[in-house]
């Protein structure tokens, strides 16, 4: 691939990351218990964190709204969708077992930004460091695997024959009922 | 930024290619080969190449240094030499004083002026330290992954460049068109996806 073929294929297909923070947003929200089930993983907790970015449009027709607060209380993100926006990034939870992570993912390039794991502890001394490298490491690949495991779900249900008529009927259902309209 | 920091930030990639069978040696003499040439007494701009991994000073890898079980790692030094821009407007009006005194207080014209600028410019950067900065690199090759812990597209496509000239391997940046791809084969239909619409507002937005 080359570079421009990648900037052709991030340009024409941004509104895939977009939707897909959008699906994980209603997920966490609709999910029995918050509980998301990763096919060769098992339940996950997802939450979304404390910050999300909406925006609409593209290049210079492009707008954007950062929108801070708790993850209940998300009017004007949940305003933010019903005016047509979709997020650009957003801060998420995920917990499994005793483990948690937060992190921002971003939907162009499904990058990870800030991504901190629960209980785990920078090795003070030099001898430690290899452990330490070993163990970041063992976090990040399974805080990955979780986000390709949500985006292979995602994927397989965007691709899936029901798309229009099951899970973005419920999605319409979902920002509608947010806004608080029917 | 670092792999042992605390808070992690990283752009994923997909490396893949034909590798010789003694790979381990191969990416030993591949990073030496394309190691990190420091600019402290050369009047170079800017420089980055590989290092040890999170050590600024190592700039020769030992045989196996970069590996850690099933991963490789390293860094990407990137050097440059900046110059502030108040240090610049400074030098510049002192530079295009004495010309004008030279001139007899002629003002200077455009050409002489972007003359001025670029003379100016190189000797300052000719005196500045170059600013180390290091992105440390992880590669599991068993899992064809790759994660460089920046968040910058500066210094993303600069290791981009390096990793192909380096390696001459396929690196496939982790977009959302290329992890569906990647997650559900080839054969998967994205092309003919368009953007869903969630809200009525958004039909218009779209």
């Amino acid at each position: 691939m080359s570079p421009l073929d990648l900037v052709d294929l991030l340009w024409q297909y941004r509104f895939l990351g977009r939707e897909f923070l959008l699906w994980l947003w209603y997920l966490s929200e609709t999910a029995p218990e918050g509980l998301v089930d990763i096919p060769g993983v098992g339940p996950v907790a997802l939450m979304v964190g404390d910050k999300i970015v909406l925006e609409a449009g593209e290049g210079e027709y492009r707008s954007s709204v950062a929108v801070v607060g708790s993850h209940s209380d998300y009017r004007e993100a949940r305003s933010g969708l019903w005016e047509g926006k979709l997020p650009a990034e957003m801060h998420l939870k995920l917990a499994r077992d005793r483990l948690e992570w937060q992190f921002t993912l971003k939907a162009a390039t499904l990058e990870v930004k800030g991504l901190k794991s629960s209980g785990y502890q920078p090795a003070a001394g030099e001898e430690d460091e290899e452990a330490a490298f070993f163990d970041q490491m063992g976090q990040i690949e399974e805080v990955c695997d979780l986000v390709d495991g949500l985006y292979a779900r995602f994927i397989q249900i965007r691709t899936g024959p029901d798309w229009n008529e099951g899970e973005l009927a419920r999605l319409r259902q979902w920002v509608q009922e947010g806004v608080g309209r029917e | 930024m670092g792999v042992l920091s605390k808070s992690v930030s990283f752009f994923r990639y997909m490396v893949r290619g034909e590798t010789p069978p003694d790979f381990l040696g191969w990416v030993d003499e591949r990073l030496q080969k394309h190691v990190f040439l420091t600019i402290d007494d050369t009047p170079e701009e800017s420089s980055y190449g590989w290092v040890d991994l999170g050590n600024v000073l190592e700039t020769e890898f030992m045989p196996g240094g970069a590996h850690k079980g099933e991963y490789l790692a390293f860094s990407l030094r990137m050097d440059s030499r900046k110059v502030p821009g108040a240090l610049f407007r400074k030098h510049y009006l002192m530079a295009e004083a004495a010309l004008r005194r030279q001139q007899k207080g002629r003002y200077l014209g455009r050409q002489q002026k972007a003359e001025l600028k670029k003379s100016v410019t190189a000797e300052l950067l000719r005196r500045q330290m170059p600013q180390p900065a290091l992105f440390d690199v992880v590669w599991h090759p068993g899992r064809e992954r790759l994660w460089l812990f920046a968040t910058s597209p500066k210094v993303r496509e600069t290791f981009e460049t390096l990793f192909r000239e380096t390696f001459a391997l396929d690196l496939y940046l982790i977009i959302p068109y290329t992890l569906a791809q990647h997650r559900l084969g080839p054969g998967v239909e994205l092309d003919t996806l368009t953007p869903a619409v969630a809200t009525p507002a958004g039909r218009l937005a779209t």
